[in-house]
């Protein structure tokens, strides 16, 4: 047992390691803060919180206009906001015009209210097609645009961070915003999805 | 320019996307805990002022157009490989950290693992062994500025028939 060790993680990781370490041992950083920051973003942030904003937006015609008007305090008046969510846009999507987000320098994203970007939105190939061909990137998504409807292909950047806000479904009239929060998906909310139909 | 197959043909760990149900719900979690530590590092810093997020931004998009994926590389695991490229470029600009002493560290943590006997926590042990890091720089920076005037989309795709009434 003698010859007994612990199998090192891979070398990125260990630098990541040796970052935390001695940026703790200058007091560059306070012992802690950077799994206190995790731990919000693992549990806290989430596309639950953007669909509470779409839900009151569909049940709440005033609270629909600001949201568009001023995204962002509008957003945080339900208590989302920092984390690079200080300038948010919300745009619409109607029977005319159809959104979609994308980061083409890296993966801004909307965090207080999405959370993590999925995978797919940190890749080259979606950062680069969907602003080349977005008819046919939203297609290979199963969304298919007809003919008849424009789309807006929005990049977030540092400072402007995009949510779409989805088109409310069919048979809905009378429902509570819990209702219909359930039916938002993410990714009607980055515009590469629509959102559940009524039951 | 942009590859041929489908988006999601690119990588593996995003096929469940296009099919699953869940995945819309929530939003994915950190694969690996060095992810959610280089992410949360570089929140943390930018958060104590020493550098804006635009300007982690700037370094993160340029790593991205400079370091390429290994072949055979997921998108996730090229992703915060480019972070954490980003993170040492950002802290060496700024003169926070050298690389060297990175480097040092970095294989001081190793010797710690392999000193540390199996099932025991690892504990950070410097002088286990001497050996001169391997450094390495990010070349050019980018600048891509986004002043805040209305937001227009970066692209339209029109309506290719009249809307119906």
């Amino acid at each position: 047992m003698s010859h007994s060790h612990t199998k090192p993680p891979v070398p990125v990781a260990l630098r990541v390691k040796a970052i935390e370490t001695l940026l703790t041992e200058k007091g560059v950083l306070g012992t802690g803060v950077v799994d206190a920051i995790v731990d919000v973003f693992e549990h806290e942030l989430g596309p639950k919180n953007g669909a509470k904003v779409v839900a009151k937006a569909w049940a709440d015609p005033e609270y629909k206009s600001w949201l568009l008007k001023d995204g962002t305090a509008a957003i945080e008046s339900l208590g989302f906001s920092g984390f690079q969510g200080e300038y948010m846009v919300v745009v619409e999507n109607t029977r005319e015009v159809h959104n979609v987000v994308v980061c083409t320098l890296c993966s801004c994203y909307p965090w207080p209210v999405l959370g993590l970007p999925p995978n797919w939105y940190k890749t080259a190939p979606y950062r680069s097609r969907v602003v080349l061909n977005p008819r046919s990137v939203l297609a290979e998504f199963d969304l298919h645009i007809p003919d008849d409807v424009e789309v807006r292909v929005w990049d977030s950047t540092s400072d402007v961070r995009y949510l779409v806000l989805p088109e409310r479904p069919a048979g809905t009239d009378g429902w509570s915003e819990e209702q219909l929060a359930a039916l938002v998906t993410r990714d009607s909310m980055i515009g590469t999805g629509i959102c559940r139909l009524a039951a | 320019m942009a590859g041929t197959g489908s988006l999601f043909d690119f990588d593996p760990l995003s096929i469940e996307i296009a099919g699953g149900q869940s995945d819309h719900v929530d939003a994915p979690k950190f694969v690996q805990p060095w992810h959610a530590q280089a992410f949360g590092t570089s929140m943390a810093l930018s958060r104590a002022g020493l550098f804006t997020w635009a300007e982690w931004v700037e370094t993160f998009s340029t790593v991205i157009r400079n370091v390429p994926p290994w072949p055979g590389e997921d998108s996730n695991s090229v992703y915060y490989r480019q972070w954490e490229t980003a993170l040492e470029t950002i802290l060496l600009q700024k003169g926070i950290l050298g690389a060297d002493e990175i480097s040092q560290a970095a294989e001081d943590w190793r010797k710690s693992y392999l000193a540390t006997p199996h099932g025991q926590p690892v504990e950070f042990t410097r002088g286990l062994e001497e050996r001169i890091g391997e450094g390495g720089d990010e070349g050019h920076h980018h600048h891509h500025h986004h002043d805040g005037r209305r937001p227009e989309p970066i692209a339209v795709s029109p309506a290719r028939i009249a809307a119906a009434g």
